[in-house]
């Protein structure tokens, strides 16, 4: 008898580097000289759920470096945060995560 | 001006001068950024990007839906808002003091506290576009007499500040 061996052909598998799966949106809030500090925590916490601790971190970020990532998620729910913050006349954007 | 919380969960505005009730009924010019470019961008931003940052990953739809249909619920939400401060203007209550001047009060009901909020802040926001106003009156070069608009559009704004600092620290509701 004449032993047999079976040939496994794996398909040689390139990665698409061009595929992009899923990469985070962040929020980003801009300081302006009108809107009180009270009230742009007031409205992280109302939009976001924020504490109060991290809320106010956040404003405070806002109101000494002119801006901050407020938070990071899928693109249709920043799209939904900016509108609210927009809503509360606060400025704000998204952008893709690097 | 006397601002205070009543027993029921209402709000007054009591002893109002003239000039600050005149102020409040002007409400609705104060937060119109019809003619101010630079207010009516601030008040409703056409995109949920940075203006000039590239729009990768957001298409042209995503850009037009935005205009289509965001801004036009901003400009109803915030034109809501100063007609309630308005209709509520109305139920305003003139008292005449003794020595011939008088004072107004209003009472308002604590559910209208955040429409009020949001309507002052427009003003704010369009009076400081439209003025180039500076936030502390140390900053403010110019004439300081009622005659001067400019010097009447800073008082008008400290006037809105003082109301939404007084509804946001004891009427709006925190959140959580």
């Amino acid at each position: 008898m004449t032993a047999t061996t079976e040939t496994v052909v794996t398909p040689d598998v390139e990665t698409d580097e061009d595929v992009d799966l899923e990469t985070p949106w962040q929020v980003i809030v801009y300081d302006d000289p009108v809107n009180l500090m009270g009230y742009v925590t007031f409205v992280f916490r109302r939009i976001f759920g924020y504490s109060e601790e991290k809320a106010t971190r956040l404003m405070l970020e806002v109101h000494e470096t002119g801006k901050s990532v407020v938070w990071t998620g899928s693109r249709e729910r920043a799209e939904l945060y900016v509108q609210q913050l927009h809503s509360h006349q606060l400025q704000a954007t998204m952008s893709r995560c690097d | 001006m006397r601002l205070r919380i009543l027993k029921d969960g209402s709000w007054e505005l009591a002893r109002m001068r003239d000039v600050e009730f005149y102020f409040l009924r002007q409400i609705r010019s104060a937060a119109d950024s019809g003619d101010c470019d630079g207010a009516r961008k601030r008040l409703f931003p056409e995109s949920a990007t940075a203006a000039g940052e590239t729009t990768e990953g957001v298409s042209e739809d995503g850009t037009r839906d935005w205009r289509e249909l965001v801004v036009p619920e901003l400009t109803e939400l915030f034109r809501d808002a100063v007609s309630r401060v308005e209709e509520d203007l109305e139920g305003v209550e003139i008292e005449e003091g003794k020595g011939g001047g008088r004072t107004y009060r209003l009472r308002i009901p604590a559910e209208h506290a955040e429409q009020w909020y949001s309507a002052l802040n427009q003003g704010r926001l369009v009076l400081a576009e439209r003025f180039n106003l500076p936030m502390s009156e140390a900053d403010f070069v110019g004439g300081n007499d009622i005659m001067d608009e400019r010097w009447l559009a800073f008082a008008q704004s400290n006037v809105y500040a003082f109301i939404q600092s007084f509804l946001l620290e004891t009427v709006m509701e925190s959140p959580g």
